[in-house]
């Protein structure tokens, strides 16, 4: 199973101790990684780098390999691997020298929408290119077609100034006339500005301490140890993937619609191949591309299912290109995860359904390893506005906790960031309140949300605003159609959604919208419930009685969907009623 | 006298100085978990502390930490604003793993039906929205009462700037429930992010009960013994406080333990002039690290223990899973890691000899000679070498590698780890670490301090006198403080200034009389002013230090370019943004009398005397053994000279000096040593 690699063999390291040689520098590789990410949030202007963690960055070997990454936004993930290869084609190696800095954001080839702004520095040492040092991170406003965020672009000459790998610094001079560009496609061009600095600092970082790696240990050993790094991280993925079940199987999940046609639900259809040397994602039988902007670029395809692959396969070791190897992704020319110029691409969000998708094919084959469905997406609120007070436009923002689905090994988690974006934290009331003419008036998880299951899913978050002037209303959210699916028996969790105008004859229960409201209006907006796992008449009824002692299930589901009747006065099990009721529903 | 005592997991710490002649006595006693106050009271006897001699006593302890560690704190309920109860639940909502699907969060310490909810609501300006509902607060009272509830916390939206509502309730709860302890978050920090406060106020609660009941036991054996001085406890940012204050707000202490490292830090810096160090403080199962710059510790305000955030002032201390304990495996792709699992103190590193199969960083030094046999712990506790050499042989027979490759491998590893940690710490702050030394202590301190100070570039190592000892050794030298602060959102350039400078004062007069509580004469008293600062849009403050007496307009230029420049230290650059005040926050400080440090004598410059003879250590990079001279550090005498290859023994402590490096002991018995760089020789 194991690929030949000793690393003893490598020529330009001697045999005694190069392995500890590997070691060190790998170490090292992943501390500069660090560095750098530590230095774009120590540097960046926006929240939204820091707090949202909206950024994905890594050092690179020369043939544009992921040596070390830093954490980031998990959907990031070898997005900017693709993105990296395409630029260096593009420009041709022999254009780029020492000194330069190249911004990219062409969203066929740079993995994400044009706001995903990729910032690479190549290395040398003695004249040679030795790597890239890259960051790609979100950058506010590029004269996109709608202020914040774009919900129904019809191709990417809506989307904004596009950088197709311009140089900001050319063998170590800045560029003015770029930054001018910049600056006057830009609503917010400061803002921006200062982010990208933030971007180039932080690969300037990188790219010093590659140097001072290469000068240490010598470019012949630091190129063998790379290799090993790559190989090693390879061995790894190998091993595990030899542990997975072989076969192929296939699921489909929808897309609410493409943002132009509401009426339209879009098919993501997988199937996965597991065999002895290969794991194969293909996309056949996906819907065609669509005239509104939820088109994925291939390189985001790619990244979305190498990270399915890697929590599945490698999830506690740091990533680098070798863990990839075995992945291969197909992804049809026509398909809406294959998007062709000049097709819309800025609303990437079923990018974030895939890799639950992935999970979704493979279930029936390994049911004791993945969960059932999350709330399924990052649900999104926006609000935007002149602020009655200070008389400014205010902008504020914050991603809802979905519930996890439940697993063969306990119950989904409550209240958590989806898995497309570990390290995003939400935006706490009291600062909203202090930021924006928000009201908030109530968080709580929501009852019931969960899917009933022998582990049931996690419960989502409901968070209600109350607009106290006139703002507009952004949200962004592309699975509310259908609902958190359910593994092994278990029962779906309740589905996102956004409530406009609740009680009121108004009312309207949606999904992505950009809504004016006016002050005294109200908005819910509510992150699904992971979906169950396992039969719910096997939950244990003690599990099922904390639940409803504390509120997470209602008694009635706990009667409805699991079969265990409580008594209240003293919070028992009635356990003959259970009995008789579990036995009737078993029969049924 | 003065006595500190400083308990951690495994052993419990003393120093006892003779504020007299300045001279020190160090001890460890074995730590007791069932009754930690015992094994205090045994350090004492160790020590042979005459209990009446005794002014001052200052402990650092890990109870309350281990009581979160292990979920053995208090059952406690929270109140909070209608529509709020998940807050405390949901917290941010991020995690640090990036691959995980099924990531749990760490065990909430209040479950869900004990998070009670009264009708009562505040605007983000104090402004009253719904009234505080009594009757339904009186109900929820005695459904806490029915729950057999130790400890409650209160923690209403916006009570940072308004605290009626939370002293309503606290009214209702006393009469409706007096048996139970109740916190107000208010009362802990005046700062906005309803789940950090909330939090902050739950760990105080959590741990109220224990510290309680622990520092009445331990206070009122003292007393038996006779013992009429001051019981102070070492504090999570900096400084002491007395027992009776640690009883009160107990979430002070969390940190306790660590802290005393980097209060000795601070005092070492003072005294002998190297006023920006980085300390590495490596112990059995971990490593911790922090700044001292400009002889001031380094404080942050959004720290998190165990996940769990806490909203007070804490020295910013980092750690890592790079200790003596750190376990050695080979990786499913063939490669070998250190860490971060640790054998901890049972069954430890394999030489214990107590059933550790694990090759950890311990046996690796063993092996290749930085450590001896005879002399660990100064001989006391015995070791077995040959059962480090099986551990590391089961690794280095499937990497293809000698048993001496591999042992130094697993220090080199450890090496670039702790390098790392230490180079992040500096660099996100944007400090350069050749302006810094680094002061090694702790159990393995200096065995690593010499290579990364080397690879880092920092200049110069300091190992202090009593290294093992070195936390406990730092508590002597602290000073009563009390932290306080208040979330105040507005524009620098058109802030009410009364209104900042009324804050300021209500902040200085809780300082003066929490201080005077203790004891303090108004001429012992010091207040800092802070306030945080940002650029408004930004989330992320600055914290900058602000003028005694009363602001004027005359002031707020000054203050905005004190924050520019902070500002452009700490993050890169300065923008044209309007500047916002977010926190104001003052230190009170009750100064205590600094004990007399005793001088070494002055030795010849030659350490001859000193020295016990030679011991082969492995080099990874010419593959075999090199002799290093060893020493005995107690008979180094003050100007005395060290060069490398050299080992310093001390019983609880041992130093290695590579080749190049150059160690002076200093006028207190401080080791420094010049670090060789092949790029300019040594510094």
């Amino acid at each position: 199973m194991t690929k030949s690699a000793d690393f003893t063999n490598v020529s330009g390291v001697d045999k005694q101790g190069g392995h500890i040689e590997v070691q060190v520098i790998h170490n090292y590789l992943l501390s500069a990684a660090r560095e750098m990410m530590r230095n774009l949030k120590r540097t960046a202007y926006d929240t939204i780098i820091y707090e949202i963690q909206d950024f994905g960055l890594g050092i690179y070997d020369r043939d544009c390999r992921l040596l070390a990454e830093a954490p980031g936004l998990a959907i990031f993930t070898r997005g900017n691997d693709f993105a990296l290869r395409k630029m260096v084609e593009f420009l041709g190696e022999e254009n780029i020298h020492q000194g330069d800095v190249i911004l990219f954001n062409y969203p066929y080839w740079s993995s994400n929408h044009t706001l995903d702004v990729l910032v690479t520095s190549p290395i040398f040492f003695d004249q040679q290119l030795v790597g890239y040092a890259a960051c790609k991170a979100h950058w506010l406003d590029l004269n996109q077609q709608d202020p914040g965020y774009c919900l129904d672009t019809t191709s990417i000459h809506n989307e904004g100034l596009v950088l197709p790998g311009l140089k900001i610094y050319k063998r170590g001079v800045r560029d003015q006339e770029v930054e001018n560009i910049i600056r006057f496609n830009s609503r917010i061009p400061d803002r921006v500005i200062g982010n990208m600095n933030a971007q180039i600092s932080c690969c300037r970082t990188g790219e010093r301490r590659v140097r001072e790696l290469v000068e240490k240990f010598g470019l012949e050993t630091f190129n063998a140890a790379a290799q090993e790094i790559l190989n090693h991280g390879e061995r790894i993925a190998r091993a595990r993937l030899a542990a997975l079940p072989k076969g192929t199987w296939s699921a489909e999940d929808w897309v609410d619609d493409d943002g132009v046609d509401k009426d339209t639900m879009l098919k993501i259809k997988v199937t996965v191949t597991v065999t002895d040397t290969e794991f194969i994602v293909d996309f056949t039988g996906t819907d065609d591309a669509v005239k509104g902007p939820v088109n994925l670029p291939l390189g985001l395809t790619e990244g979305v299912s190498a990270l399915a692959f890697k929590a599945l396969t490698t999830p506690d070791s740091p990533a680098n290109d070798g863990n990839f190897r075995p992945l291969k992704v197909i992804a049809p020319e026509v398909s809406l995860v294959n998007a062709q110029p000049p097709v819309a691409t800025f609303t990437i969000w079923p990018a974030i359904h895939i890799p639950e998708i992935i999970c979704k094919a493979l279930a029936p084959a390994m049911s004791e390893v993945v969960p059932a469905c999350s709330g399924g997406e990052v649900v999104s609120m926006m609000g935007v506005g002149k602020h009655p007070v200070t008389g400014k436009v205010w902008l504020e923002a914050t991603n809802e906790a979905v519930g996890f689905g439940g697993h063969a090994g306990g119950d989904g988690e409550n209240g958590i960031m989806h898995l497309s974006e570990p390290g995003c934290r939400n935006n706490p009331v009291e600062v909203l309140e202090n930021k924006a003419p928000l009201l908030i008036e109530a968080y709580y998880l929501r009852q019931d949300s969960c899917g009933a299951g022998e582990h049931r899913g996690g419960l989502g978050a409901t968070r209600i605003y109350r607009f106290t002037a006139p703002g507009n209303a952004v949200t962004i959210v592309k699975k509310t159609k259908t609902r958190p699916w359910a593994l092994n028996g278990g029962l779906e969790g309740d589905p996102n959604h956004i409530i406009v105008w609740p009680g009121t004859d108004r009312e309207w229960r949606t999904g992505a919208i950009n809504q004016p409201l006016q002050a005294g209006d109200v908005l819910i907006s509510s992150a699904g419930g992971g979906g169950g796992w396992g039969n719910p008449l096997r939950r244990s009824p003690d599990k099922v009685l904390e639940d409803v002692r504390d509120g997470y299930v209602s008694l009635e589901s706990a009667k409805r969907d699991y079969g265990v009747v409580i008594d209240t006065t003293n919070w028992t099990v009635d356990t003959e009623a259970t009995a008789a009721l579990r036995r009737e529903r078993a029969g049924a | 006298m003065r006595i500190s005592v400083d308990v951690g997991g495994t052993f419990t710490d003393v120093v006892v100085l003779d504020s007299a002649t300045g001279t020190l006595r160090l001890e460890k006693v074995e730590t007791v978990p069932r009754n930690p106050a015992s094994g205090v009271l045994e350090g004492f006897r160790k020590a042979d502390a005459r209990f009446a001699e005794i002014d001052y006593f200052v402990h650092g302890t890990t109870l309350g930490l281990n009581a979160l560690l292990t979920r053995t704190g208090a059952k406690v309920a929270i109140v909070t604003t209608r529509g709020f109860r998940d807050v405390y639940e949901l917290g941010r909502t991020d995690r640090d793993t990036m691959y995980d699907f099924k990531y749990r969060k760490p065990k909430t310490l209040v479950p869900r039906h004990l998070r009670f909810e009264v009708a009562e609501r505040l605007d983000y300006q104090g402004n009253v929205l719904t009234p505080f509902d009594r009757d339904g607060a009186v109900s929820v009272a005695r459904q806490i009462r029915n729950e057999g509830v130790r400890a409650v916390v209160v923690c209403f939206l916006h009570s940072y700037t308004n605290p009626a509502h939370e002293l309503a309730m606290e009214e209702v709860l006393r009469q409706e429930c007096p048996e139970v302890s109740v916190t107000l978050s208010h009362r802990l920090t005046r700062e906005y992010r309803e789940y950090e406060r909330t939090s902050t106020a739950v760990i105080d609660a959590y741990i109220k009960p224990i510290m309680r009941t622990y520092l009445d036991r331990l206070g009122s054996e003292l007393r038996n013994q006779g013992y009429g001085g001051q019981f102070l406890l070492t504090r999570s940012g900096g400084g002491a406080m007395t027992a009776t204050a640690a009883k009160e707000e107990p979430v002070h202490s969390v940190m306790s333990g660590p802290a005393g490292g980097a209060i000795g830090a601070a005092y070492l810096a003072e005294l002998t002039g190297y006023r920006n160090l980085i300390t590495l403080d490596m112990g059995g199962t971990s490593l911790d690290t922090t700044m001292v710059v400009d002889g001031q510790i380094s404080v942050e305000n959004e720290a998190t223990v165990e996940h769990l955030p806490i909203s007070t002032p804490m020295i910013d201390i980092r750690t890592i899973g790079a200790g003596g304990g750190s376990i050695a495996w080979i990786d499913d792709g063939g490669a070998l890691q250190v860490g971060p699992q640790s054998a901890g103190a049972d069954p430890g590193p394999a030489c214990y000899g107590k059933g550790g199969e694990n090759a950890t960083f311990t046996d690796a030094a063993l092996t290749i000679g930085y450590l001896d046999d005879r002399n660990f712990l100064g001989g006391a506790m015995g070791i077995d070498t040959s059962l480090s050499r099986v551990a590391i042989e089961r690794l280095s027979g499937p990497l293809n590698l000698s048993l001496y490759e591999a042992a130094a491998g697993i220090i080199r590893i450890s090496e670039a780890k702790i390098t790392g940690a230490i180079r992040e710490i500096s660099v996100e702050q944007g400090y350069h670490p050749k302006d810094f030394a680094l002061l090694g202590f702790g159990g393995g301190g200096g065995l690593v301090a010499c290579n990364v100070a080397r690879e880092i570039g920092i200049p110069t190592v300091i190992i202090p006198p009593g290294p093992g000892n070195f936390s406990a050794w730092g508590m002597m030298m602290v000073d009563v403080v009390y932290d306080f602060a208040q979330t105040y959102v507005t524009g620098l350039a058109n802030a009410d200034l009364a209104a900042v400078n009324e804050l300021y004062a209500n902040l200085e007069a809780s300082g003066r009389e929490a201080l005077g509580r203790d004891g303090f004469a108004p001429q012992d008293c010091r207040f800092i002013r802070w306030a945080e600062l940002r650029y408004e849009g930004q989330e992320h403050t600055v914290k900058i230090e602000i003028p005694d007496g009363e602001l004027t307009s005359s002031h707020i230029p000054r203050i905005a370019a004190s924050f520019g420049d902070a500002h452009e230290m700490q993050y890169g650059h300065q923008t044209k943004d309007p500047v916002e005040i977010v926190t104001l926050r003052v230190r009170a400080v009750g100064v205590l009398p600094k004990p007399k440090i005793a001088k070494l004598k002055q030795g010849t410059g030659d350490a001859g005397p000193a020295f016990k003879g030679s011991r082969a250590v492995y080099q990874s990079t010419l593959d075999r053994f090199v002799p290093y001279s060893v020493y005995d550090r107690f008979k180094l005498l003050a100007g005395d000279q060290v060069a490398g290859p050299a080992i310093i023994e001390e019983p609880s402590h041992t130093t290695v000096i590579h080749e190049g490096d150059l160690a002076t002991v200093g006028e207190y018995g401080e080791l420094v040593i010049a670090i060789f760089s092949t790029k300019g020789g040594i510094a």
